[in-house]
């Protein structure tokens, strides 16, 4: 049985993390800051990918930017469309976990 | 202090900067065809200038783009809305060793470079359609240099008034015959970048780490 599976998963972990990050609102430096602690120090996100990414989960409507006080800053958001995709990954990786425990793999 | 020098691959360039602030050359600027402008200052062993490329449309994505690098530590210290190349130097010492933190985005300055050569490819095209077309600018005529002189009745004309009108036409001939082989060249180098950089792109993506 082939079952269709949505286009952009598998998330990448910088993708993953900064969608997780934005299910509160806040500006590129936070995000940084929101995915090193959610990753136990392990992700670190540079300053040009933290760009690009912003700009490609824009383009592919996971995210939404809105103006802030701080003219020099914009304010990014998930949206309802990149909850949605956050949750189907989140399934995937859950069901990696659950067939490694069946297969006797502790976690 | 002036250079000149063409890079192909953003990690040399890095290199070369870096090395050159060593020996105590601060980097000033460039223009877009290479011409690196250095300053003499302290030698600096530790400078880590960083490379990324890219344009901005409007005036407050380059500086939301300037205000993250610089919340992150980067100053920028060579770039504008269009110049493409952008600049980074560490604020402070403790500051990343990179501005990027996989190979993919790694890979994604290339694949810019590469979108902004085909459109520079495109116009040129385009430009040089119209003139090809009309056949003011026909290359072939270099091999034809009498067809180059306008002026009537030239090749009848003799002794001094000969001389004088044709030394007069010279430059604009040599113009006129140069123009269409110069088109070509041009057209040529543009399509060379196009896929030279997209080769680099393919490359940075697939290495490892």
């Amino acid at each position: 049985m082939i079952i269709k599976r949505n286009k952009l998963l598998p998330l990448t972990e910088t993708t993953f993390y900064i969608l997780l990050a934005l299910r509160t609102p806040g500006h590129g430096y936070q995000i940084m800051q929101t995915v090193e602690d959610l990753s136990g120090g392990e992700v670190r996100i540079a300053a040009g990918t933290m760009y690009g990414a912003l700009e490609n989960l824009s383009k592919q409507k996971l995210i939404t930017a809105m103006p802030s006080d701080d003219p020099r800053r914009k304010i990014y958001q998930i949206t309802d469309y990149g909850k949605e995709i956050l949750a189907l990954d989140i399934r995937r990786l859950n069901q990696m976990i659950c067939a490694a425990e069946s297969e006797g793999i502790k976690v | 202090m002036k250079k000149y020098r063409m890079f192909f691959r953003f990690e040399k360039e890095e290199a070369w900067l870096n090395e050159l602030a060593a020996e105590g050359w601060c980097f000033m600027g460039r223009t877009f065809w290479g011409n690196y402008i250095f300053e003499k200052d302290e030698p600096n062993p530790s400078d880590n200038i960083r490379i990324d490329f890219r344009q901005f449309n409007k005036k407050d994505d380059f500086r939301e783009y300037i205000q993250l690098f610089s919340d992150n530590g980067w100053s920028h210290i060579y770039g504008t809305k269009y110049s493409g190349w952008q600049y980074f130097a560490p604020i402070k010492a403790d500051a990343p060793e990179d501005i990027f933190s996989d190979n993919a985005s790694k890979a994604g300055r290339y694949h810019r470079l590469c979108a902004f050569w085909l459109s520079l490819f495109v116009v040129y095209t385009s430009l040089f359609a119209v003139n090809i077309f009309n056949n003011a600018d026909d290359p072939t005529t270099i091999f034809r240099p009498k067809e180059l002189y306008y002026t009537p009745g030239l090749w009848e004309m003799t002794g001094s008034s000969f001389w004088r009108a044709f030394l007069f036409e010279t430059p604009f001939a040599l113009g006129r015959g140069f123009a269409g082989l110069f088109e070509i060249v041009v057209l040529g180098l543009c399509l060379y970048f196009v896929v030279r950089s997209y080769i680099e792109g393919k490359k940075t993506k697939l290495e490892r780490g």
